[in-house]
């Protein structure tokens, strides 16, 4: 029986069992008056967020950080881990304290930019950005370079600053803000992997922030108006769809998503957990505010769920895998804005701050394992998780946070927006949706530990891991389980009322079966699953292998023609210098110069005649036209 | 520690484990249906199962014909 389990003829005839139950279920679906994608069946999108406005002196929460990450500087490298911790839990406290409705808007340029604006979407996402910058920092405390704890106060500071950016201008300097400030922390790794990787992530942003700019421009030559409101959907025309592709690209929707998997593999340790919370989350942050509705993120959000699970069954590099579980997860989040009801827009934002924590934990343990035993991909790891338990059951917290178990936070907010399909009856997103859930669990839950600290021992002896670092992980995981165990204390602070109870019996049955059976599965095909030293194809393929040619064109190319241009400038000039040094040569019957020893024909003796006519020539040109001019 | 092809006692455990949380349900106050597949029996044992060989069995044919490269591939 084991033997049959184990055999590639009881693979495929899963295979066929899966593919017969989701046609079957499409088949369903279409049979279903008013079900499947487009049936609207009484979906009416959450409302935009109206608090009573007022005016506020508050500066943004953003200017701690911007301030503090400059003075920073001022103080003893040993005390700078520290400091940035205080500064973001001041951060918090501010954003904490924050008042509901409060809008700060100042003059500049004939345009009014909102600098502050403070509503229940925006203050889940600035609570959780500044409580990641609290984690994080922890995490860093060990670390002494100061580029990078400046890098990472300013990236937070973007982060924020576009979540509280009343208009797109504002939301555009702090969108820039953090691209630069982010290839910081990748860049200081310091290998030639990590500075080519750099490069082409700033690159793509550089390129995703102009796209998102030319729709801003866009729309205020057709509206008048750069405030950051939401466009209805299909609304707004060429404008809307350029900022929409700029925030999709933050978001790593593909095909724009291959700069998350290329870059943060290559980051530094401490810095990956700052990407890993603060810029897609941002990106879900926009599309929430911007483009709730546009059912075409429903789709895109599917397909993201699924394409991050597919490239995570080839990944080899532990942060690779877990990045492409980065697109697979915000899939969810990009589904619920797509979906749009009030149920999917709160799936959205509690998933995200789920995310947040449980990708942290889950980047910080394999932060661990790089920083201790030096090694980074699965086929190099494996056999040492009697020597990291402590780790290595933090990490397996953040998995089973992200798989969705009930007890921990995924299973009380990806629930709300699977929940959201199923209300709908998009029974299509409802399936794809849970079948990525299948995937999450068995990548994050199941290959990458086994394969990272179980698995085949390669005779690893880690190092011990920095106490700050396993402290972090510690404070990660409790918030995981607090808001698993009582998921009041998350949808409290959600933008709209909750009116969802995960922990019912056919939820958490559901649940459990989905997970053991998948285990099961996963059993049988380990030999399946080990890493493979091979690299993922991706979109990124259409700029990464005409580089070589590109930069051949436009940067040797055009190296080239400089070149070979200064080259016959200055045999042109040699010549000329040669020709014009003696006038005399020219004059037919001159006497031939005698070459010798004596002082004959002197240039520097001529230059003085011929100088002065053109010099006083100039000085009554000059004079003249200065006295037309003025006359 | 790499794991091993379960003995019987293994084999028991998890039949015995899959068949109770597939009964368990039915002994639990019901609610939520949103589909023709709520009608199957233990249907969500059955998606986890096939779902995770699909993904795995997909993804792997996937990487082998067209994805899956050398690692210096853009060098």
């Amino acid at each position: 029986m084991s033997r049959f389990l184990a055999s590639s003829t009881a693979a495929r005839l899963l295979v066929v069992v899966t593919f017969v139950l989701l046609a079957g279920s499409m088949v369903a679906m279409a049979a279903t008056e008013g079900g499947g994608h487009g049936g609207e069946h009484g979906r009416i999108l959450a409302p935009v967020l109206h608090p009573d406005t007022f005016a506020t002196d508050s500066w943004p929460p953003a200017a701690i950080l911007v301030i503090g990450g400059v003075g920073i500087l001022l103080l003893p490298s040993r005390i700078r881990g520290y400091a940035a911790v205080i500064l973001s839990a001041i951060t918090l406290w501010y954003v904490w304290n924050l008042p509901d409705g409060a809008r700060l808007v100042v003059g500049v340029g004939g345009q009014d930019l909102t600098l502050l604006r403070v509503d229940r979407l925006s203050l889940v996402f600035g609570k959780i950005f500044s409580l990641i910058g609290i984690i994080a920092g922890i995490y860093a405390l060990h670390q002494r370079d100061t580029r990078q704890q400046v890098a990472a106060l300013l990236y937070n500071a973007g982060a924020l600053g576009v979540t509280f950016a009343g208009d797109y201008l504002t939301l555009y300097v702090f969108w820039e803000l953090m691209a630069v400030s982010s290839v910081v922390l990748i860049w200081a790794r310091r290998n030639p992997e990590s500075e080519a990787a750099g490069r082409r992530y700033i690159l793509v942003h550089l390129v995703g922030g102009a796209v998102l700019l030319g729709g801003v421009l866009l729309h205020l030559d057709a509206t008048g108006s750069i405030a950051f409101e939401r466009f209805a959907p299909g609304e707004g025309g060429l404008a809307a769809w350029l900022i929409l592709i700029g925030f999709c690209l933050n978001a790593a929707v593909p095909p724009l998503g291959p700069w998350l998997p290329d870059a943060y593999p290559r980051a530094t340790v401490t810095g990956a957990i700052f990407c890993s919370a603060l810029t897609t989350k941002t990106a879900v942050y926009t599309l929430i505010r911007g483009f709730t509705g546009w059912e075409i993120l429903a789709v895109a959000g599917v397909v993201m769920a699924l394409y991050g699970v597919v490239y995570a069954v080839l990944a080899n590099d532990i942060r690779e895998l877990l990045g492409y579980h980065i697109i697979s997860q915000v899939g969810y989040m990009v589904a619920g804005v797509g979906i749009g009801t009030a149920m999917a827009v709160n799936g959205a934002a509690a998933h995200a701050v789920s995310h947040i924590l449980y990708k942290a934990l889950l980047f910080m343990g394999a932060g661990v394992v790089i920083h201790t035993t030096g090694r980074e991909k699965l086929t190099e790891l494996g056999g040492f998780w009697k020597r990291q338990k402590l780790v290595f059951g933090l990490y397996m917290i953040g998995a089973f946070s992200i798989s969705g178990f009930p007890l921990w936070n995924g299973f009380i907010s990806k629930s709300m927006v699977v929940a959201a399909a199923g209300e709908l009856h998009w029974d299509w997103a409802f399936l794809l949706l849970m079948l990525a859930s299948v995937g999450t669990f068995l990548h994050t839950g199941l290959k990458l530990p086994y394969g990272t600290w179980m698995g085949e021992d390669h005779g690893i002896r880690p190092k011990p891991a920095p106490v700050n670092m396993v402290v972090a992980m510690a404070v990660a995981a409790f918030f995981c389980t607090i808001m698993g165990v009582a998921p009041g204390l998350l949808y409290a602070h959600l933008p709209y009322e909750v009116h969802w109870d995960p922990w019912t019996a056919p939820h958490v049955m559901e649940a459990v079966q989905m997970l053991l059976f998948t285990f099961f599965v996963f059993y049988l095909f380990i030999p399946k699953l080990g890493g493979q030293p091979t690299i993922s194809m991706d979109t990124d393929v259409l700029y990464r292998k005409p580089a070589p040619a590109v930069r051949a064109v436009f940067v040797h190319g055009v190296g080239a023609v400089f070149d070979g241009a200064h080259a016959r400038v200055h045999a042109l000039a040699s010549r000329l210098a040669a020709a014009f040094r003696d006038p005399t040569d020219w004059i037919p019957g001159w006497p031939e110069r005698v070459e010798s020893d004596e002082p004959g024909y002197d240039e520097d003796r001529a230059r003085l005649p011929l100088m002065l006519p053109f010099t006083l020539t100039l000085i009554a040109f000059g004079v003249i036209a200065g006295w037309r001019f003025l006359g | 520690m790499k794991l091993k092809t379960p003995s019987t006692r293994g084999w028991i455990f998890a039949a015995a484990s899959g068949a109770i949380v597939i009964a368990l349900p039915y002994f639990l106050p019901h609610g939520e249906h949103h589909g023709w597949w709520s009608a199957i029996p233990g249907w969500w044992s059955l998606f986890g199962a096939a779902g995770c060989a699909a993904i795995v069995i997909v993804s792997k044919w996937l990487g082998h014909v067209f994805l899956q490269k050398d690692e210096d591939f853009y060098e």
